[in-house]
């Protein structure tokens, strides 16, 4: 059953053009030039309920905007949504007591207060019950190992801390449905993997929908099955991580040890170098030539060891970016 | 009545909570409260200078006119402690995109904006007002009337919900003009309102009435208490209060429409 449905949803944004200088600051003040920046234009999608899906695309994609309209803070310019059977935009209060949404540049967090204060607040807010409230939060705090820092001030926590006390705060009245907006943004690898691992286990305990956003791959190819890839308002690709390979990955690495001097010009001949610091070479082949490409490596070179390898998702996705190839 | 109390709970965490992050930086409330006397006094030699030429200003003795001034600093000093500072809060909560979680809790946005602060220091005025209009009064040899007590605070609480609805309006304008002077405009208007209306011309106190209405905030209060209102008016301010109120919640709820969240 679909929890979230999102039927060619278009978010556009009024700007106007600024010539530079004072004297440009004076003509826009007279005669403005509007013109619409789409940052979400004509997306669809439908979300299922205990799915964790991740978001991806550039900066300024449009998957911080996706997910202001889900939470009801943007109005739709075009489309309909669907969240819970309720319109997220009359902001009803049933609705907003199923869902949150965290972002890692945001915090909601009392900053002198510590972060019990802010836990507090939350608990009335949200109307959870004195005993839910207790195993939740006893649970939460278990789980992202914070039990040592709730009574210090938000402000003196690390950044780590912070976010998983966010984390706590949007959580402690359990919703159904999870937003994450960038939520390991400017966290250092161990972090990142600690907030993974929670985010994995939330979804697996709770049986809640997570939409996460992020820009650092690695979240989202350990996390999501599914993913939604969009660019400059558009969705790309929706569905799962290993059809990406399948349906954009137009060549494969050929990574080979040679012994030797090779010869950089005769590799050209099997493929485009990607690498070239003997004796491990890396060459890009087309997919439909593998093959016929590793023989003649074989026969031309001597090969210590061989491996064939997918492009990296990460490479595959940067090119569609830059490419623009919708499918 | 469960949702009053849930929503009185709400209001006191959130104001103990803004009172304990104060506690944390504070060593500036002495200086706060020396501000606020040093401006009493000034103002208070101000009009006893008057006095010192004119018997009376447009009908006004100095003690109806110190009088007048208590009731000023009551009005101000009531709104500032509950209201201005919360209010004042929403320019900061819209450039920095933090009203986005104002608006994604389950409870009502402007009253999670005015919740969010309480100045304590104000009580000073309010306490300062009490004394100076008892004071006033008793040179003016009132003798208590339940009756003009009551009429006004009926017109107090009037002027409260004016100034909130007045208020929030110029506050809400936020939305659409993200710098507004809105300081400065609280400031010279209710500056004005320490004169009494009663010297301007009719057609400039029906202007000051009903258009712009500053004299609901101090003159009127300060006429019923001594016994000098007009009774039409103890109908027409709860009426004119509620219209203003409902009108600026209004344009609260449509302009909230407007809210782009910074960093789309």
């Amino acid at each position: 059953m679909s929890v979230i449905e999102v039927a060619n949803l278009k978010k556009y944004y009024q700007v106007h053009e600024k010539e530079p200088g004072l004297w440009g600051s004076i003509k826009s003040l007279v005669n403005r030039k509007y013109y619409d920046v789409k940052a979400v234009d004509d997306i669809s999608f439908k979300i299922d309920e205990g799915e964790l899906v991740g978001f991806i695309g550039p900066n300024g994609a449009g998957k911080t905007t996706t997910l202001k309209v889900l939470s009801g803070l943007l109005y739709p310019t075009g489309g309909s949504v669907s969240v819970l059977s309720h319109n997220p935009y009359r902001r009803d209060p049933e609705f907003q007591k199923q869902f949150s949404l965290v972002m890692g540049q945001k915090n909601q967090l009392w900053w002198d207060l510590p972060p019990l204060e802010t836990f507090i607040l939350n608990k009335e807010i949200y109307e959870v019950p004195d005993d839910q409230y207790k195993n939740t939060l006893e649970e939460l705090v278990e789980m992202l190992e914070v039990a040592d820092v709730l009574k210090i001030q938000v402000r003196k926590l690390s950044l780590g801390q912070r976010m998983k006390c966010e984390l706590i705060a949007a959580l402690i009245h359990r919703p159904k449905i999870l937003f994450l907006d960038e939520p390991t943004i400017g966290l250092d690898v161990v972090m990142q993997k600690k907030m993974r691992d929670f985010i994995r286990e939330y979804n697996r305990r709770y049986k809640s929908t997570i939409i996460l956003t992020s820009h650092y791959m690695d979240d989202v190819k350990e996390l999501c099955e599914r993913v939604v890839v969009i660019d400059k308002g558009r969705l790309m690709f929706d569905g799962k991580l290993q059809e990406i390979i399948e349906k954009f990955a137009d060549h494969k690495r050929l990574v080979a040890d040679l012994s030797g001097t090779p010869s950089r010009q005769s590799l050209s001949e099997v493929g485009q170098i990607e690498s070239f610091e003997p004796p491990r070479v890396v060459v890009n082949v087309p997919r439909g030539q593998v093959s016929e490409r590793a023989v003649k490596l074989l026969t031309n070179f001597q090969v210590t060891d061989l491996n064939i390898e997918e492009e990296p998702i990460e490479d595959i996705i940067r090119r569609l970016f830059t490419q623009g190839t919708a499918s | 009545m469960k949702s009053l109390k849930r929503y009185l709970k709400i209001y006191w965490l959130s104001i103990s909570r803004a009172y304990m992050t104060d506690l944390e930086y504070r060593f500036n409330f002495a200086a706060s409260l020396l501000n606020t006397l040093f401006s009493f006094i000034s103002t208070l030699i101000f009009f006893n200078i008057i006095y010192l030429r004119a018997r009376e200003i447009g009908g006004w003795s100095q003690y109806e006119l110190l009088t007048l001034l208590g009731v000023y600093l009551l009005i101000k000093g009531f709104f500032e402690f509950t209201v201005r500072k919360g209010l004042d809060r929403l320019p900061r909560y819209v450039r920095r995109g933090t009203f986005d979680g104002v608006l994604l809790r389950p409870v009502g946005s402007l009253f999670q904006v005015i919740a969010s602060k309480l100045d304590f220091d104000d009580l000073s005025q309010i306490l300062l007002a009490v004394i100076l209009i008892a004071y006033s009064l008793k040179h003016l040899n009132w003798a208590f009337n339940p009756v003009y007590l009551s009429a006004f605070l009926l017109m107090i609480a009037a002027a409260a919900v004016i100034l909130l609805a007045n208020y929030l309006m110029i506050m809400t304008s936020t939305f659409y003009l993200t710098n507004i002077h809105h300081e400065d405009i609280y400031k010279n208007f209710l500056q004005m309102t320490r004169i009494p209306l009663d010297i301007y011309s009719p057609k400039v106190q029906f202007i000051f009435t009903y258009i712009v209405p500053l004299a609901f905030f101090v003159t009127l209060p300060a006429k019923t208490l001594l016994g000098k209102l007009n009774p039409i008016l103890l109908v027409t301010a709860p009426i004119f209060a509620l219209l203003n109120l409902y009108l600026a919640v209004k344009f609260w709820n449509f302009s909230l429409r407007y809210y782009s969240s910074a960093s789309g």
